[in-house]
């Protein structure tokens, strides 16, 4: 089973592989655009206006060099490689712009081992196919992703770990009307297979999340602006997941159930007036609240999530994070305190 | 007036009948300030607040989340460039999903357009 489901990722990969339509006469377009740079770059000098007079020769310069930026690769460090790639690191599906946490903890005075801790989801998205309408209303279909999710710990208590293997595609409408309170609905369909840390239970099945934008109602965007106290914003989830169970011991939190249904809700306040007295790039709270219903079994599990972020840089963050509950795959009862640093790329 | 993009029922071969294979003519941002006269006005529309190259599309700016920026604020900046006539290429949800500010967002635009 653990060679069977990543060799099934690998067989889809190949449907990734399309390419967009280009522009019908890319070169037309360029030799265009040429002239128009030339023509901003003379209009810059005339009016003396120096950082339109580096823009337009930018551009002209690059435009003229294409062919030959093309031919080099342009990476400057790992990083930058693996994001063209199509690599991310995050914390989570939904936490793009949250770094993936790493931490570790030692008690010194019982000399106990250190503990370490991993929390991070990178995925792989290689350059798009993208399906989309355009017309009134606009819809999409993404790129097929890979991904992995780790939530991990060294600790000897395991109610915690996970590992998550998706191969997800995500569709999302958008509605012309920008007074509108729906502004689209976004679902992301995985197949997926979520085991404990030493890979002794499987579960391996589909997952779909729905969610909708709206930015009227503060789902997706920040009440606000950077005069205020405080922001505020939110998140409201259903979902369903349909899978079995392959295990070589018995789940102890997991009765028997091949449907779960889910709802999970998210929201973020937004420290505004502290971010000018301390100089940080972000201070948010948040709680993530989870709740699944195992129908076979006719049990419920909730699990929350809550924490402070902040973050000192675009990269580097500090975290605190509280959890309580039952999370999957083995919905044992957990209850735990973390800290620690975060890296994003 | 910008251009509208022309779609056709079919690809220049006939055989896939979809948008993504449609021929654009007369793309109008041939220059890097074209695509920012024609992406921050939409995007200021969408979501009431003044855009510019330093504007940041999460905290601190547009105050997007993560999943809004990926497919609603994409699929805004996608309709307003199209509705200048130009088809991107390779500009996706993931790239939009890197893009720190609204300058960001009109280097990658750019860079799908001008590309070879």
């Amino acid at each position: 089973m653990k060679v069977l489901v990543p060799t099934i990722i690998l067989a889809l990969c190949p449907l990734t592989l399309f390419s967009q339509g280009a522009n019908a006469s890319s070169k037309e377009f360029r030799n265009r655009a040429e002239q128009a740079a030339r023509q901003e770059l003379a209009d810059a000098i005339k009016k003396q206006d120096w950082a339109k007079v580096k823009e337009a020769a930018d551009e002209l310069q690059q435009l003229q060099g294409v062919d030959k930026a093309a031919a080099k690769p342009a990476e400057t460090n790992l990083f930058d490689m693996l994001k063209r790639s199509g690599f991310s690191l995050s914390r989570s599906p939904d936490e793009e712009k949250k770094g993936a946490l790493f931490a570790f903890t030692q008690d010194r005075r019982a000399n106990t081992d250190a503990v370490f801790n991993a929390d991070f989801y990178l995925k792989w998205q290689p350059k798009p196919v993208l399906f989309q309408q355009i017309y009134d209303k606009y819809a999409v279909f993404d790129t097929l992703a890979i991904s992995v999710q780790g939530v991990l710990t060294s600790a000897d208590d395991k109610a915690t770990d996970a590992w998550r293997f998706r191969l997800e595609n995500t569709f999302f409408t958008r509605t012309a009307d920008n007074n509108a309170w729906f502004d689209g609905l976004v679902a992301t369909l995985s197949a997926k297979d979520e085991s404990d840390r030493d890979f002794r239970s499987d579960r391996i099945g589909a997952e779909l999340w729905l969610t909708f934008n709206s930015r009227k109602a503060y789902i997706g965007q920040y009440s606000g602006d950077e005069n205020s106290l405080f922001q505020f914003r939110w998140r409201p989830y259903v979902g369903i997941d349909v899978g079995g169970t392959v295990s070589d011991e018995p789940l102890p939190g997991t009765p028997t159930s091949n449907t779960w249904l889910m709802a999970r809700g998210r929201a973020d306040l937004r420290f505004t007036f502290l971010l000018k007295a301390l100089h940080f790039s972000d201070f948010t709270a948040y709680i993530d609240n989870k709740y699944v219903y195992l129908c076979e079994a006719d049990k419920s599990r909730n699990y929350l999530d809550t924490g402070l972020d902040l973050e000192f840089n675009d990269n580097v963050g500090f975290t605190l994070q509280y959890t309580i509950g039952e999370d999957s795959p083995k919905f044992v009862r957990e209850q735990m305190f973390k800290g620690g640093l975060t890296v994003k790329f | 007036m910008p251009k509208k993009a022309s779609f056709t029922a079919f690809s220049s071969h006939g055989i896939l009948p979809h948008p993504l294979f449609a021929r654009v003519e007369g793309c109008t941002l041939t220059t890097k300030d074209k695509v920012r006269q024609c992406i921050y006005p939409a995007i200021a529309a969408r979501y009431g607040k003044p855009v510019t190259d330093k504007t940041k599309l999460g905290n601190g700016g547009l105050g997007l989340d993560d999943i809004t920026i990926r497919t609603d604020l994409y699929a805004t900046t996608v309709i307003a460039v199209h509705n200048a006539g130009c088809k991107l290429r390779s500009f996706s949800p993931d790239d939009i999903a890197q893009c720190k500010t609204a300058g960001d967002i009109t280097d990658g635009i750019w860079a799908d357009l001008s590309a070879a």
